[in-house]
């Protein structure tokens, strides 16, 4: 017959049933009755069929069973057993900790930290690289870029595409439901008019109109865009970020439906976006449409716009790429003057921050070091207590305890241990974290990690804790185990030797992490004496923009920024102001394709060289040398002869034997003026070398100097600039100095991104900085474990070994050759770990080495240091139970035996 | 006996004779089944308290005719709903099994 029970009545049953265990007072008594009423009316009923009561009773004993044996069952019915047995096992194993509280707490502490610092990294690693971004379908984003096998522009460049082919792509393919073009710029926004707000820069993203829909994000207030809304004259709407909208226009609840005036033109603002969206920049303020016109349409040679694509269900990323391919051969062939060589490559926008990814495996790995560490630690001084234990498990399997009753009493206590250590990890990991969040890098694209514990972390957490559970048991639980009833073995002699073999493990790992620390320190130390040819102390930069409408011509462009700087150097505390197009470490820069006259190229293209707009106080703001020739002056106006600086690798490059001074070159900016704001409007692109500067490191602390030509601002004009100024005051009084000067100049314009080099120079070393400090606070954790953990070992052994340091010293050892004999021993297990350390380190170099600048992970120097450390540390530990040895007073020692 | 029987009989028998305690339970199956089912102590408490621990008997404490306390089980709205599940599984399962053994090759 099907057993039909109704799932409510299960549940039922159950909860009644562990409330039964809970319950502190068992109703025994009670169920007693009830069965013995039963055998007394059995007993009644078998005696009125006759027979002697002794019969009867012995007759309904036989029909309804023992009352014992039905109490026993009815208590198993009650509550439930193996619960029980749980509750009794955690409450003894309880009793035993807090009877020897001195254990427990370094028991506890130690788990805390292992499992602490292992929450807290996964945690940061859980924001930077796991946890998926709240858009649909996020996985099935991809980047498209340009690629071109004649120039030689892989995926690795990533060249943005041009918007002509764009058109073609979303026409053509059939592999994604979504393909989408953007572009971010500065606009000064004003308005809604008359309401006294005032204008200000802020940073917008053209994107075409199914961005929103492609990320399934939808407006919090009002509408995202509507796909017509890409045409000329339909594209005057604008999406507001919620934080924009809260701090520019107080939140106004009304606002859709307004007007704003962004860089002089109107446009109506149709939605707010939720206030947690974040896509691609920390500070987007607006969306506006990507506008398509005639002119986007038709450029096919201006990679200028940035794609992503979506892929349609079902669509394997390669099957989309072979999709692309034959589009872009079909295109190569219908306008070959354009796309000759060029294709189009996917690349999947998540897992974001590929790049952090084998920093943090190092440091996972270094964390997960430092935990087994932590666990050995415990698990080594359970061993001991095991030891101490052994009469008392030898009782207990005499009583009749079953071999896996022993083993799951120790199993329970090392439960409890790592769920205390567990619980402390938690807090610990939840106080680090906020020391933490401030110095983890950036990241842009998908929302800045929040690095709280939330769900995910706490399961991480708990499956950390029950590994750890299970590490910290076996070996104990294996030893309760091999108990086998009375056989009380004296003192088995193979619990130092694990213990030996424990510490052998933890030096040895802690001699890694060493290593790893000590490299990234040198190579983080090798980063920050990069020299990166300039001075970067008391020098503040901030972003400005000119919009078109309002500076239409080259002359008004030179002009403001002529203005904006004579005003600033008549500020005693401004030592120098200079303006370029884009300053150092801006994480992007203008190129040209540079054009020697009477040398023909050895490629069919010119080369590409960095381009730079610059007044002539640049290289003295920024403490760059001139090297030979002059530098800029006031006079290269536009009624003069155009003249050009180059930098010494340009020099190098081009003309390593011969003098540069005096040469023409023909420069011209890669991109095109209708699509690229920050496109230059030059006087001429033939140009005379007039002086050669040093090298200035631009992007990276670890990259070669790029040839770079730079060009007078007089001659050649930037609407989009940055303003440098050398200061002998505060920075903060220096922006505002600048502030108010530009808005003398201009009452509509904002400064936008003011900061100090230094804070910017300190963004480049952020991350290598962060990773070399948390695997510092590894490895020192690690290492001071190991010493507490050899301490203990070292110690144990004495004790154990005290009848024979009596027996030695009764017969005239002299206390040195007692304390050599123990200090050799420490030295053998050190030596043991530092050759295997020493390997380990040797095997994990290559994972190493991506991490590493100017030093080689096989450094002989910093591998003989950090073993001489650890070894050092080794000896330290046990020089204390060394000395006890020899302390050891034969005549009580020998009596206590 | 299979568990899901001995239910199925304790609440038919509460179902009929209304509050009684477990020995009248025993004897009545004893009766019934005319001394071939003699329920073990071990085997019909238990069987009480799960059924009352799923909601399905109610038990309460009463006197005896002899004055002796016991316990008297009675059936709860959820138990007769259970047990006209019940009953009517066992019936079709019954005329399934009773007409393929009478069935003719």
């Amino acid at each position: 017959m099907t057993r039909r029970s109704l799932p409510t009545a299960t549940l039922r049953e159950w909860i009644t049933r562990v409330w039964g265990t809970l319950r502190a007072r068992p109703d025994d008594d009670d169920l007693e009755q009830e069965l013995r009423l039963h055998s007394d009316l059995a007993a009644a009923e078998a005696g009125r069929l006759g027979g002697s009561p002794e019969d009867a009773a012995r007759v309904a004993r036989i029909q309804t069973g023992g009352v014992m044996q039905a109490m026993e069952a009815l208590r198993d019915q009650r509550g439930l057993p193996w619960l029980a047995d749980l509750l009794g096992d955690l409450r003894f194993g309880w009793r035993m900790l807090a009877r020897n509280p001195g254990f427990a707490i370094v028991a506890v502490v130690t788990l805390t930290v292992g499992i602490g610092a292992n929450t807290a990294m996964f945690t940061v690693a859980d924001g930077l690289l796991l946890r998926p971004p709240p858009f649909d379908h996020a996985e099935r984003l991809q980047w498209i870029y340009d690629v071109n096998d004649k120039l030689h522009l892989t995926v690795n460049d990533a060249t943005p595409p041009s918007p002509a082919n764009f058109v073609d792509w979303r026409r053509h393919s059939r592999s994604f439901d979504y393909m989408v073009a953007w572009r971010n710029w500065w606009f000064s926004v004003a308005g809604p008019g008359g309401d006294g707000l005032m204008p200000e820069q802020v940073r917008g993203v053209n994107v075409s109109p199914a961005f929103f829909d492609m990320l399934g994000v939808h407006a919090a207030l009002g509408r995202t865009f509507r796909p017509d809304e890409e045409e000329a004259g339909r594209d005057r709407v604008a999406v507001l970020t919620g934080g924009f909208w809260q701090r520019h226009f107080g939140g106004d609840p009304n606002i859709v439906g307004k007007t704003v005036s962004i860089d002089g033109q109107l446009f109506s603002i149709i939605g707010v976006l939720p206030s947690d969206f974040y896509f691609l920049w920390p500070d987007s303020a607006m969306f506006m449409p990507m506008t398509v016109d005639g002119d986007f349409r038709t450029r096919r040679d201006t990679h200028s716009i940035v794609v992503l694509a979506h892929l349609a269900p079902g669509v394997a990323p390669a099957e989309a790429q072979a999709d692309l391919g034959r589009i872009a051969r079909d295109m190569e062939r219908a306008y070959p003057a354009t796309n000759d060589g060029w294709s189009a490559t996917l690349s999947p926008v998540f897992p974001l921050n590929k790049n952090l990814r084998p920093a943090l495996l190092v440091l996972m790995g270094a964390v997960g070091c430092v935990l087994l560490i932590a666990c050995i630690n415990v698990a080594g001084l359970l061993l001991v207590r095991a030891g101490v234990r052994h009469r008392e498990m030898a009782v207990r399997a005499a009583l009749g305890a079953s071999r896996r009753r022993l083993v799951r009493q120790m199993l329970a206590e090392s439960a409890l241990l790592s769920a205390l250590g567990g619980a402390g990890g938690v807090l610990l990991a939840a106080g680090t974290l906020r020391v933490l969040a401030h110095m983890v890098p950036q990241v842009q694209i998908a929302r800045t990690p929040s690095m709280t514990i939330d769900a995910r972390v706490l399961l991480f957490t708990m499956a950390a804790t029950c590994l750890t559970a299970i590490a910290l048991g076996i070996a104990p639980a294996f030893q309760a185990g091999r108990t086998e009833g009375l056989r009380v073995a004296a003192q088995p002699g193979h619990r130092t030797s694990v213990g030996r073999a424990l510490l052998t493990v933890e030096i040895a790992l802690s001699l890694m992490l060493v290593i790893a620390a000590t490299l990234l320190v040198r190579s983080l130390w090798k980063l920050q004496q990069v020299d990166p040819g300039f001075r970067a102390d008391r020098l503040v930069t901030m972003q400005v923009w000119l919009p078109p409408g309002k500076y239409p011509t080259r002359s008004s462009v030179s002009g403001f920024y002529r203005e904006v700087l004579r005003r600033l150097h008549q500020f005693p505390e401004v030592r120098e102001a200079a303006v370029v197009n884009t300053r150092p470490f801006l994480g992007w820069s203008l190129g040209a394709r540079l054009h020697i006259p009477g040398r023909p190229s050895p490629t069919d293209d010119d080369p590409i060289v960095g381009y730079r707009i610059i007044s002539p106080g640049y290289l003295s703001a920024l403490g760059t040398r001139l090297i030979q020739g002059r530098t800029f002056a006031d006079s290269d106006g536009s009624g003069n002869a155009a003249v050009a600086l180059v930098n010494e690798a340009m020099v190098r490059r081009f003309w390593p034997a011969d003098d540069p001074i005096g040469r023409a070159i023909e420069a011209r900016p890669l991109g095109s003026k209708s699509i690229a704001p920050w496109w230059p409007d030059q006087m001429t692109d033939k140009f005379t070398i007039v002086g050669v500067v040093g090298n200035i490191i631009e992007n990276r602390l670890n990259e070669q100097v790029e040839p770079v030509v730079y060009l007078s601002y007089l001659q050649n004009a930037s609407r989009y600039a940055h303003l440098l100024v050398k200061t002998d005051s505060t920075p903060a009084n220096v922006t505002g100095v600048v502030q108010r000067e530009i808005r003398a100049v201009d009452p509509d314009l904002g400064i936008y991104d003011a900061q100090t080099m230094e804070a910017v120079l300190g963004q480049a070393v952020a991350a290598p900085r962060l990773n070399s400090f948390l695997l510092w606070v590894f490895a020192t954790l690690a290492i001071v474990l190991s010493a507490v953990g050899g301490y203990g070992v070292m110690s144990y052994a004495v004790t154990r070994r005290t009848r024979e340091f009596a027996i030695r010293i009764a017969m005239g050892a002299p206390p040195g050759s007692v304390f050599r004999m123990v200090t050799r021993e420490g030295f053998s297990v050190a030596i043991a770990g530092i050759s295997i350390g020493l390997a380990g380190a040797l095997l994990i170099a290559r994972m190493l080495a991506s991490l590493l600048y100017g030093v080689v992970p096989t450094d002989g120097l910093t591998l003989s240091g950090s073993a001489g450390v650890v070894l050092v540390v080794a000896l330290l530990a046990c020089w204390r139970p060394a000395w006890r040895a020899t302390r050891v007073d034969p005549m009580r020692a020998l009596r206590v035996e | 006996m299979l568990q899901g029987t001995l239910d199925l009989m304790v609440l038919q028998t509460l179902d009929t004779l209304g509050p009684v305690h477990g020995y009248a339970i025993a004897a009545r199956l004893e009766q019934v089944s005319r001394g071939s089912l003699r329920l073990n102590m071990g085997t019909l408490y238990p069987g009480l308290m799960r059924l009352e621990q799923r909601g399905l008997v109610r038990g309460k404490w009463g006197v005896t005719e002899n004055n002796r306390k016991a316990r008297f089980y009675s059936i709860t709205a959820a138990g007769r709903r259970q047990l006209a599940t019940e009953k009517a599984d066992w019936d079709r399962m019954a005329s399934i099994v009773y007409s393929l053994l009478r069935e003719q090759p």
